[in-house]
């Protein structure tokens, strides 16, 4: 790759100037400026155009506008300067890519500097079919990293302070950064970075999609085996179903037109039983129809005799015969006293006398009496008796004939029943058959009932089997998710654990391929070998030189020799990098003379044979030792010169 | 704008036979030459291609 043509439109002091890079056998272009004639600015601007920065400034908070500062002092109000640099290039394919950066500049309010809108890359890409197609914002900046990748533009575009500077300004961090870009091993970081945060997150996936599949097949494996087992059963129970039913038809059938023993046999044990009931009855009754008749016949013996002396006391308390009751108490008391109740005084013993006579007369008249009343009620109770004993013996009596008569009765029908039970042809085939039918029956019943429960069971079971087998058939797509994942992951750990591998590898091989290749160009001249050895770079990207005696000679180094050294790992960096990018040096020479830039000269010299070259160089530089070497090497020599204010390219 | 051949010799040599995990990084890194930035929906659409043998182009 080469850059083909620069153009600059009113790019600091460059108003309008624009160069095609020829080609030739050696791809060397000299410019050469005295200072403030914008050999730096040249630099700058490609910076500017690529990256919209511009680096090789000297102070850039007090650099003057970025455009022509004449034509910006020329600007009225709301006029602005357009400023244009644009970068073309050559890729190894032989198709054109134009890097096209613009911007307007109007004078700042304060007079000091410029404001700045509309800054913008384009980028031009022509197509093998030779169509140019166009690219702005990130494809443009794309295809800027593609050819010129801005972390690495120090090994493209720099001055001869670097080249002096390098290993003195770089730390080794800088240094293993720069190596792991220019290999794109920083790809590579960026790949592992990113497998790790997505191995974490299939890991994450994975134990979220993980069910225990087992368990739940066991439990459906369960409800299945239950469910069989309750089929056999209801299979069972079915079947004895069927085979009873079809017991109890021919049964039926069979006892269609015989007669109900059974039935005949139960009521016969019921009369049975009745009478015996009956009979239990009618002796209680008989006791005591015995009992009231001996009372009967006592009363009955009495009873005139009862009937005549009760008439007898009542006619004498009709006719007032009886004594009428006295109350003794009151001469007991005088007795007992001594003092008469009445008139108060004491009574003699002649009254005394007098009143115990009289006392004894009351109390046995009294005694009588009361003994008469009390057989009169005596024997009106027993009147009455008589009358009740008479009832009840002939209630009883009646109920007992009652009774005789239905144990009569239960007798007849018995001795029918038996009679008609005896009389019938097998009776004893009959009856068995009439059991078996009842024993059938009771099977059938239970069987039904068995029948309702196991129909109840199985569809309960089928309820749960089918969520179970909704729940199974979610686990088991859970697990096939989880297996996918499973799979990812591991796939997603191989190709992590092979990145960082290569990575580390990659470093490894790098830091040792700079380092020989570094050597190589260092010590591919004469004159450097005479004095050094070897060149080495350490795991911890030290970079040193060890001299023919053997010591460590990087300190000791002089300005051509280090700048060689410079030139040396920028190379072999370029190697590295698979760019075939341009080398564009600003004053490389500046603090060289003699024998050394005569080296120096060679080797830029021999890299254009392979590299593009592009120097930017003072008068000074440009002296006899390192023009006898390129003048016959040159592609381009051309002065920068100040014309109207504008630099332009003139031939020498 | 290709891979830098020694990564992918190296990738291809720690791969061994697995071709399909050499593919899939092969085809992350073109993915990264290209910048982007949302990478996990590429990056997961790779893996799961590969891990399961890749595209029937590729097989």
């Amino acid at each position: 790759m080469r850059i083909t043509k620069v153009t600059l439109k009113n790019y600091r002091q460059y108003q309008d100037c624009e160069y095609s890079f020829p080609t030739g056998a050696w791809d060397s272009h000299l410019f050469i400026g005295r200072n403030t004639r914008g050999k730096s600015n040249f630099l700058n601007s490609i910076n500017w155009c690529l990256y919209n920065d511009e680096p090789h400034l000297k102070d850039k908070d007090q650099s003057l506008p970025i455009s022509n500062t004449d034509l910006l002092k020329q600007c009225s109000d709301g006029d602005s300067v357009n400023v244009e640099v644009m970068v073309e290039i050559q890729d190894d394919d032989g198709l054109y890519i134009q890097y096209k950066r613009s911007a307007d500049f109007s004078p700042a309010d304060n007079s000091v500097g410029a404001k700045e809108k509309n800054n913008r890359l384009k980028v031009y890409r022509q197509k093998s079919d030779n169509r140019w197609e166009p690219y702005e914002n990130q494809q443009a900046q794309t295809l800027v990293e593609m050819y010129f990748p801005h972390n690495i533009r120090e090994i493209f575009f720099f001055n001869g302070e670097l080249l002096n500077n390098y290993f003195t300004l770089s730390t080794s961090q800088r240094l293993k950064n720069t190596i792991t870009v220019v290999s794109k091993i920083q790809m590579l970081e960026v790949i592992v970075d990113r497998l790790a945060k997505i191995h974490d997150k299939k890991m994450k996936e994975l134990s979220r999609h993980s069910p225990n599949l087992k368990n739940i097949e066991k439990e459906l494996e369960g409800l299945k085996l239950e469910l069989d087992s309750v089929r056999n059963e209801f299979d069972e129970i079915d079947d004895q179903l069927t085979k009873a039913n079809k017991e109890k038809i021919e049964l039926d059938k069979e006892l269609q037109s015989s007669v109900d023993i059974e039935a005949d046999e139960k009521d016969i044990a019921e009369y049975k039983n009745k009478i015996e009931a009956l009979a239990e009855m009618k002796k209680n009754k008989e006791i005591q129809f015995n009992h009231n008749a001996v009372e009967y016949i006592v009363l009955q013996y009495l009873h005139d005799d009862m009937e005549e002396f009760k008439s007898l006391i009542d006619d004498l308390r009709r006719k007032n015969q009886l004594p009428p009751p006295v109350n003794s108490e009151l001469l007991e008391q005088v007795l007992n006293s001594g003092i008469c109740k009445i008139c108060n005084t004491d009574i003699d013993a002649k009254k005394r006398e007098y009143i115990s006579k009289l006392l004894k007369t009351i109390n046995t008249s009294s005694d009588i009496v009361n003994m008469l009343m009390e057989q009169s009620n005596q024997l009106t109770s027993n009147l009455n008796s008589f009358k009740k004993i008479v009832k009840a013996k002939d209630t009883t009596l009646a109920e007992i004939q009652d009774m005789n008569k239905l144990i009569n009765d239960y007798d007849l029908k018995i001795q029918e029943l038996e009679k008609k039970v005896l009389n019938i042809p097998n009776r004893e085939e009959i009856k068995a058959k009439r059991i078996r039918r009842r024993v059938v029956e009771d099977s059938i019943a239970r069987n039904n009932r068995m029948y309702g429960v196991k129909q109840l069971e199985i569809e309960k079971l089928d309820e749960l089997i089918a969520k179970k087998q909704e729940e199974f058939d979610k686990a088991l797509k859970k697990q096939q998710i989880a297996g996918k994942f499973k799979v990812e992951m591991e796939f997603t750990e191989k190709l992590l654990k092979i990145a960082q591998r290569a990575k580390s590898e990659l470093i490894e091989e790098t830091r040792i391929e700079v380092q020989e290749k570094t050597k190589d160009h260092f010590l591919a001249l004469n004159w450097m070998r005479k004095n050094y050895s070897d060149i080495s770079l350490s795991k911890d990207y030290e970079l040193n030189v060890i001299h023919r005696t053997g010591y460590s000679g990087i300190g000791s180094l002089s300005g051509s020799e280090t700048a060689l050294l410079t030139l040396s790992y920028i190379l072999a960096l370029h190697e590295l990098s698979n760019l075939s990018s341009p080398l564009i040096i600003d004053t490389p020479t500046y603090n060289m003379d003699g024998e050394n830039l005569t080296n120096f000269s060679n080797v830029l010299s021999e890299i254009s044979k392979s590299k593009q070259i592009i120097l930017l160089l003072t008068p000074k530089e440009f002296r006899n030792e390192l023009e006898n070497v390129f003048t016959p090497r040159l592609t381009t020599l051309k002065y920068i010169e100040s014309e109207n204010n504008s630099s332009v390219l003139k031939e020498i | 704008m290709n891979i830098n051949p020694k990564i992918t010799a190296k990738l291809e040599s720690l791969c061994g036979d697995d071709k399909n995990l050499y593919k899939c990084l092969v085809e992350l890194f073109y993915f990264e030459l290209l910048n982007q930035k949302d990478y996990t929906s590429v990056y997961e659409q790779y893996i799961s291609e590969f891990a399961f043998g890749g595209t029937d182009e590729d097989n």
